[in-house]
């Protein structure tokens, strides 16, 4: 057989002795595809995230990991559900943020798991404004013999996530999950899954945070609020969503705002109109009385 | 273009009052010309990529196909169809008592999905005439076994006018504007069978009678994606249009295109589309501006409100926060703006805009009419508690802080420390009032801050 060019190149590196035995030559090719990095494919990099202009948020594919998926033709209740949930919300989320923010949808992009947000990927996306990736999976788990898939969708929070990386701060994930019967109704999944505020929170927290690391501290406090005004809504609506560390961050965020503003001889803006008390605590006014 | 024959056709054999109500049935041309015509007829659709509006008409309500919601770009079934092009049907007919009103439905005849919402009220924008009104619905919807899932979307304007409002108290100028134009609805469920439902409710509410009597005998207007239907009016009398089918087959005679208690049977499924109806009321009384049309704007805000009212009940327990702020605002908006306007009037109003500021309290434009209508309360010096004026420059500033770089709450504060020092309100607490050294430098401050973020954020 004759070799091809590569590793005819390759054979000049390799002693003799060995090059002459095939065996050991086929042995390590074979090694060397087997456990050469592999190509990220599950995190390609999205189209538009370069060349887009602005806040963005990445909507990537939703996965399934199950066992015995159902054929082309059989009905997957779970993955249309969770699809139809996500993409209501996140035209909720285009028509009710108009021009502040710009949705990528990123085909064949598919986090492993959370793991991958390390802190050069963080990085990376905070260098080109994403401030929130979202993806979901469907996981496959028998429960007294009968199937159920779980849902699940993720949320990562990029400027959160980078402070949780840096210095501690709260997590910038957050996490639905949902086991569901095939054999039950739609309703109780899809009100779960309505996540259309919580979108709408994240977005301006992200927004918030990224002005504030370029100075433009009225910008900063609005989105800060807004987000912060969102939460503590959500709170009242959904007894389980529990965001209270995120809250005080965002609080103590927007109480940081302030000082630096009120501290920028360059700054000249309505922020040092602010009282004390309001002050120390600005976006009161945001939070559900 | 085959609408502009259309328009020659009607300057020549139509009275200008008929012609203002056959705009409205020009609506139900778009319909036909949406669902029917076959390539080899030779006349154009009305494909997403050129979407049109009537220009004569004051307002235009506009729906996109409503589209499957997941990312696999399933085509509906048919009944999906069916509920799409009744929600267009629907917010026809609630319209039809407007009088100047264009109905026009959209389709994605290529499949390439044109009919994003985006680009569709881009090109639409173009098209609107000052003062003139859009209303663009559009939805996702996901059907599972027999039930049908659905949310819907809508975003209204006018031509060249911000949506704002405006109060003169002394000298002084208050604006405040609407938080945004465009938000969703809550998600709602129908079943197979509500459709079915629906659809008889309508036909047997849609007839065409022989006369203009509700008891003389008729035929229903057929509902059905593969049943084109398009007619003429030929003459008006009273809240009856008499009309001509285009077709060689289909019913001819009188329709009833007065109010309807109750609404179409649709929007108890889907509310919004009672709150589509208090959109286009809303803004047909804003486009009503002088005294001559003070009848009009009373009838066209009185049908606004029962829509709302429609709304509200039939969301109860499934509310969008924002779209009811926003109906609330809009419904405090014409109540300010009435002719003789009364002191009841205001109330009702300023607890309008309170309810909304609980809705969505992170907006600091709902604040901003919240308080601006305050301040026109507490100077029409009404009743206790009398007012106080630390209260409202507070709340002032609290919403300056929820947007710092928003120059008509700036100003609003500006010409409320102008207010207090030219006229100090009477009946207030001495304990709340500001003096006068302390309101000139409040007043020096925000002054100097508007001039910089005038500045700044002039183009």
């Amino acid at each position: 057989m004759k070799m091809p060019m590569i590793f005819t190149r390759l054979a000049g590196l390799i002693p003799k002795a060995v090059r002459n035995h095939k065996p050991v030559i086929i042995l390590a090719t074979v090694g060397f595809l087997c456990f050469a990095p592999s190509l990220p494919a599950q995190m390609r990099d999205c189209e538009g995230i370069r060349t887009e202009r602005g806040n963005k948020v990445l909507l990537d594919d939703i996965t399934y990991a199950a066992i015995d998926r159902p054929s082309a033709d059989e009905p997957f209740p779970s993955m249309e559900r969770l699809e139809y949930k996500l993409h209501s919300n996140i035209e909720q989320l285009r028509v009710e943020s108009g021009t502040m923010i710009k949705i990528l949808r990123c085909s064949g992009r598919r986090p492993q798991n959370e793991n991958v947000f390390d802190r050069s990927l963080i990085e990376q996306l905070d260098n080109k404004d994403v401030v929130l990736e979202i993806w979901g999976k469907i996981a496959q788990s028998k429960e007294h013999g009968v199937r159920v898939h779980n849902a699940f969708l993720r949320y990562v929070l990029i400027p959160i996530r980078y402070s949780e990386l840096t210095s501690g701060g709260p997590s910038g994930i957050y996490r639905i999950e949902y086991p569901m019967k095939t054999t039950e109704k739609a309703d109780e999944v899809l009100n779960l899954f309505d996540q259309a505020v919580e979108m709408k929170a994240y977005v301006a927290i992200g927004v918030g945070i990224n002005s504030f690391k370029v100075q433009k501290y009225d910008l900063a406090l609005k989105n800060l609020c807004i987000g912060q005004g969102l939460l503590s809504q959500q709170t009242t609506r959904r007894p389980d969503f529990d965001p209270k560390g995120l809250i005080e961050y965002i609080r103590d965020q927007a109480v940081k705002v302030i000082q630096k503003a009120r501290n920028d001889s360059s700054y000249k803006g309505a922020i040092k109109l602010l009282s004390d008390q309001l002050a120390a605590n600005p976006c009161i006014a945001a939070e559900v009385k | 273009m085959w609408w502009t024959k259309y328009k020659t056709t009607m300057k020549i054999h139509y009275s200008p009052i008929i012609r203002l109500r056959a705009v409205c049935l020009a609506a139900l041309f778009s319909i036909y010309i949406a669902l029917t015509l076959p390539a080899e007829a030779g006349a154009p659709n009305v494909p997403c990529k050129r979407p049109f509006i009537f220009s004569d008409a004051m307002v235009n309500a506009v729906v996109l196909p409503y589209t499957y919601a997941g990312s696999s770009g399933k085509p509906l079934s048919q009944t999906a169809k069916k509920l799409s092009l009744l929600i267009q049907v629907d917010t026809l007919f609630s319209a039809l008592k407007y009088g100047s009103i264009g109905a026009v439905r959209l389709v994605d005849e290529s499949g390439d999905r044109k009919c994003e919402a985006n680009a569709v009220l881009k090109e639409l924008q173009k098209q609107v005439k000052p003062g003139h009104g859009l209303v663009l619905l559009w939805g996702r919807i996901y059907e599972e076994k027999k039930d049908i899932y659905v949310q819907s979307y809508a975003h209204f304007l006018r031509g060249n006018v911000k949506e704002e409002l405006e109060l003169l108290i002394g000298n002084n100028r208050f604006i405040a504007s609407l938080p945004t134009q465009a938000f969703a609805f809550a998600p709602r469920k129908l079943t197979v069978e509500d459709l079915n439902s629906i659809q008889s409710q309508f036909e047997r509410s849609a007839i065409v009678h022989e006369k203009p009597d509700e008891s003389s005998p008729g035929t229903p207007i057929p509902v059905d994606p593969d049943f084109p239907f398009s007619f003429w009016v030929v003459d008006v009398k009273d809240e009856w249009m008499r009309i001509k089918h285009m077709e060689r087959h289909g019913p001819d005679g009188w329709i009833y295109a007065g109010p309807r208690i109750g609404g179409w049977p649709l929007s108890q499924k889907l509310p919004e589309l009672s709150f589509v109806d208090a959109l286009i009321g809303y803004l047909q009384a804003r486009g009503t501006r002088d005294q001559e049309n003070r009848k009009r704007y009373l009838q066209f805000t009185e049908w606004m409100q029962e829509a709302l009212l429609r709304y509200q009940k039939a969301s109860e327990g499934a509310e969008a926060p924002l779209a009811t702020a926003i109906g609330k605002e809009l419904n405090a908006v014409v109540r300010f703006l009435k002719p003789d306007r009364s002191i009841e009037d205001i109330i009702i109003s300023q607890r309008l805009f309170k309810e909304a500021v609980r809705l969505i309290p992170y907006s600091a434009d709902a604040h901003n009419l919240e308080i601006i209508s305050r301040i026109a309360f507490a100077y029409q010096q009404i009743t206790p508690p009398p007012p106080s004026p630390k209260i409202i420059a507070h709340d002032l500033v609290g919403a300056v802080a929820l947007d710092p770089q928003n120059l008509q709450i700036l100003s609003n504060l500006a010409n409320f420390y102008s207010l207090l020092i030219s006229k100090p309100l009477q009946e207030a607490d001495p304990n709340e009032v500001l003096e006068r050294p302390e309101l000139e430098l409040r007043l020096k401050a925000v002054k100097d801050i508007i001039v910089t973020q005038a500045s700044s954020q002039a183009p």
